[in-house]
């Protein structure tokens, strides 16, 4: 652990949420994917929260009586934290921004607008940006978004105070690139576990503040011992990872190899692109998060773009294999990983794919599964 | 085969021509003379075979897979191919009426309906998918995508140089078309629309229709580079205006088997009409199908005009949430001979916007008239279709809902238990849900279906007295 007090910062967080909203702050949560810039929430004056909470199967199943289990626990970890109403993140929202991103989170937006468990705007993302009207859609929702949020808080979002929450987020983005980066050492300071946790806590904290930490952090010497050299490198691929959905980390860890980079679409915050460029910092906005960055599962024509990357990140971070953890339902992933298999097999590198519902991961049938693929990167089992 | 063919209404001069073109096609996909027993049979038990325009209806559709089969044969050059794409049917007509070798199919309706729905030869085909990368399992990947991928992968299909499909209401189709491309070397496109209206915004569905008009016009520009056949817009114009009987005679058929009391043709045939609706006709052998929809309306009045039907007067109504199975026809006809009438299915409503024109933000524009769409009720929003199910089941005065949810459709199928809450609460009509495929099979367990059908009907004889049974 590298960040002792990252729960203690949690629960400060927590306290200064209930400040804040006593005081008339509002409070926006929006869901992940990298699709809703924290940008427009953070200029508006309102607290901007990505709801992250994933990985327990009791969130998962409370959302069964609003939706079937064809929606994925992810989705339905998000409806179900609203209707359990124990935890603050959820319980404190006066608006939650949905990007229509996939079919699973446009059911969330869809039975929280039906059940008036929150107010929603539903953030309408383009799945194809091959073409300028597909930018300027986006880019006419985000100007909704923003008299939205204008309206909510009393606000104006001027343009200076755009262009200032670009520079804090783009901050943010750069400390866990360079973070990120640091991975690629053979023996890395800061673990998988870590990074996520940070980057997790980067989508609740204060931005200026967890700037300050992440410098903090990135300028001083780790106090841990590095990891262990020798241990497989393994990419971690996946729809989502939730906070708290840390299972799978703990047991690839424990079976012997180390998560070294992450190709996550919802819970790792896309730190890999940057808000460019001048002018009109609505367009540049638009352009950023639609056009100008790697391209997630859903949008058309990702798949080869997302090939591409990941033999990319492969060479990048000395990847001996890929852990393609994928949650139950995900079509996407799902369809996905018969051809991110097939390529990587051509290239003699070792892929599993896992599936989870929230239930039971860590259990024997997954360990073995695991020390077995472990065993085949690190040159296949003793008696083979 | 003679007789085969004398039963799906071609007489004597079309068996002359079509038998050696069927019986190429039969050989091509391994159907034996004991599968056209079986489709004899088939077709006898569960549709109307009394009647001129369903014989001639199940004809066209067999013709028509024949017809695709045999497009390399006959001369295609190029071949586009549609799936899921609600509206391109419109662009299939201006292509196969104007292009001497560019040929436009929309398969997955026909093949459905005739190796599914007349021989019981479908499965095979879905195994085909689950083979490659929609597998089975949990997961449940959707039948209709399985269908397209099938379909391609065992070569029933003629070589397909672009495939297109729309994301309107799916994930799964528009990556299919990403891993195609790769696995099968096809040229593979997708048309969108945003999924992102909010309730206060209904009926308004501007946005959608717009951004929805837009790719399926660049759809057409890619086309014009992909095959060299360029499609102006007066032949756009020219296919809507050309397809319009098509819709008008379909609707006077569909509103007679809706609003008749008794029933004068059972619900199995509905499937079999929209597919019949829904291939890319020429231009030219439109009058032709509207003749078949205007033969069997002719002979639907005619039972209504002596108060014949195919269930007792008064059968409880029931409406259908997703259409009816468009593989296998053995669910409606165990509701039917339980004594149920299904009426209709939501997916034949909408807001209203798109029939009334209102809808239309650029009537000088035929990629906007044609991308209405998002009005159905399946392009809504939850609260959208809520909102007119509900109206549905009061104009119709429907005794109970059927929600068979397609599984496979994550957007759909998440629907289920608002909508189920709603009728509860608004109507306190029964409504039965269940998980489905409306495009497998395999999904049909009859003793499970029965079970659950008794325990519907027993609770709509509570709420409405007694129903009779054929």
């Amino acid at each position: 652990m590298i960040i002792p007090e990252l729960d203690s910062l949690i629960e400060a967080r927590l306290r200064t949420l209930a400040e804040a909203r006593a005081g008339g702050t509002k409070v926006v949560g929006y869901l992940p994917g990298g699709y809703v810039p924290d940008e427009l929430i953070y200029a508006s004056g309102a607290i901007p929260l990505c709801l992250i909470h994933g990985g327990e199967a009791r969130s998962a199943e409370e959302a069964l009586s609003l939706v079937p289990n064809v929606i994925c626990p992810f989705a339905r970890a998000q409806i179900g934290e609203t209707l359990l109403r124990e935890n603050p993140f959820y319980t404190s929202l006066d608006l939650v921004v949905v990007p229509t991103t996939c079919q699973h989170f446009k059911q969330v937006g869809d039975v929280w607008e039906h059940q008036g468990m929150v107010d929603v705007f539903k953030l309408g993302v383009p799945y194809d940006c091959q073409d300028d009207y597909e930018v300027e859609y986006y880019r006419g929702r985000l100007s909704e978004l923003k008299k939205t949020l204008e309206h909510l808080t009393g606000n104006s979002i001027t343009d200076d105070r755009l262009t200032e929450a670009i520079d804090v987020y783009n901050r943010l983005r750069r400390l866990l690139k360079t973070l990120s980066l640091a991975r690629r050492d053979q023996q890395p300071a800061i673990s998988a576990l870590d990074f996520v946790r940070l980057n997790h806590f980067s989508m609740y904290a204060d931005p200026v503040m967890m700037g300050d930490a992440l410098e903090a952090l990135c300028s001083s010497t780790p106090a841990v011992p590095p990891l262990p050299a020798k241990r497989p490198r393994v990419m971690l691929a996946g729809p989502a990872l939730g906070f708290g959905d840390y299972d799978i980390i703990n047991l690839i860890t424990e079976a012997g190899a180390d998560v070294v980079i992450e190709e996550i679409f919802e819970g790792i915050r896309d730190y890999r692109h940057v808000v460019d460029g001048s002018g009109d910092p609505l367009g540049r906005l638009a352009w950023s998060y639609l056009h100008d960055k790697k391209p997630a599962a859903f949008v058309r024509g990702a798949t080869r773009k997302k090939i591409d990357f990941v033999l990319d990140l492969i060479k990048e971070f000395d990847v001996h294999g890929v852990l393609w953890y994928q949650l139950l339902c995900c079509e996407l992933y799902d369809e996905e990983s018969y051809l991110f298999e097939k390529v990587l097999r051509e290239r003699g590198i070792p892929m599993l794919v896992v599936e989870s519902d929230y239930h039971n991961l860590a259990v024997g049938p997954m360990k073995t599964r695991l020390e077995a693929f472990v065993e085949i990167l690190q040159g296949g089992p003793v008696d083979a | 085969m003679h007789e085969f063919l004398e039963l799906l209404g071609f007489d004597e001069k079309e068996r002359q021509i079509q038998l050696p073109r069927i019986s190429e096609v039969f050989s091509r996909l391994g159907i034996t003379e004991a599968d056209i027993e079986t489709a004899k049979a088939r077709l006898h038990l569960y549709f109307d075979m009394d009647l001129q325009g369903v014989r001639r209806m199940m004809g066209f559709l067999l013709k028509d897979m024949t017809d695709t089969v045999l497009l390399r044969d006959e001369g295609a050059r190029k071949v586009v191919h549609a799936c899921m794409a609600p509206g391109f049917e419109v662009l299939g007509t201006a292509i196969n009426s104007n292009s001497q070798d560019v040929r436009f199919i929309y398969p997955n309706f026909t093949f459905t309906a005739v190796l599914g729905g007349m021989f019981g030869r479908f499965v095979p085909v879905l195994e085909e998918a689950e083979r490659l990368w929609l597998r089975g399992g949990v997961v449940r990947h959707c039948g209709m995508v399985k269908t397209r991928v099938g379909l391609i992968s065992l070569g029933i299909l003629p070589r397909i140089d672009v495939t297109v499909t729309t994301g309107y209401l799916c994930d799964t189709s528009p990556k299919s078309n990403e891993i195609m491309q790769e696995v099968f070397g096809i040229s593979a496109y997708c048309v969108d629309h945003v999924q992102d209206r909010q309730m206060a915004e209904y009926p308004d569905a501007s946005r959608a229709t717009v951004l929805s008009a837009k790719g399926m016009r660049r759809f057409s520009d890619i086309l014009q580079k992909e095959t060299g056949f360029e499609i102006d817009d007066d032949m756009m114009w020219q296919a809507l205006e050309a397809r319009r009987p098509i819709g008008e005679a379909m609707d006077r058929v569909i509103d007679v088997m809706r609003l008749s009391d008794p029933a004068p043709l059972a619900s199995t045939h509905l499937n079999a009409l929209a597919a019949f609706a829904r291939a890319p006709y020429k231009a030219g052998d439109i009058p032709a199908v509207v003749e078949v929809f205007d033969t069997l309306y002719a002979e639907l009045q005619e039972r209504v005009r002596r108060g014949v039907g195919v269930l007792p007067k008064g059968a409880p109504r029931i409406l259908v949430l997703c259409p009816n199975h468009h593989a296998e026809p053995r669910f409606e006809h165990l509701i039917h001979t339980m004594g149920l009438n299904i009426v209709a299915s939501d997916f034949n409503f909408s807001s209203g916007h798109d029939r009334s024109g209102a809808g239309i933000t650029d009537p000088g524009d035929p990629y906007n008239v044609i991308c209405q769409h998002p009005h159905g009720t399946p392009g809504q929003s939850l609260e959208g279709r809520i909102v007119i199910v509900l109206d549905v089941c009061r104009r119709l005065g429907i005794d109970g809902v059927i929600d068979h949810y397609h599984v496979g459709c994550r957007y759909m199928a998440a629907d289920t238990l608002a909508i189920r809450d709603a009728i509860t609460k608004e109507l306190g009509i029964p409504i039965l849900a269940f998980e489905w495929d409306n495009f497998d099979p395999r999904s049909y367990d009859e003793s499970d279906l029965a079970t659950k059908l008794e325990i519907f009907r027993g609770m709509m004889q509570t709420a409405q007295g007694t129903v009779k049974t054929c």
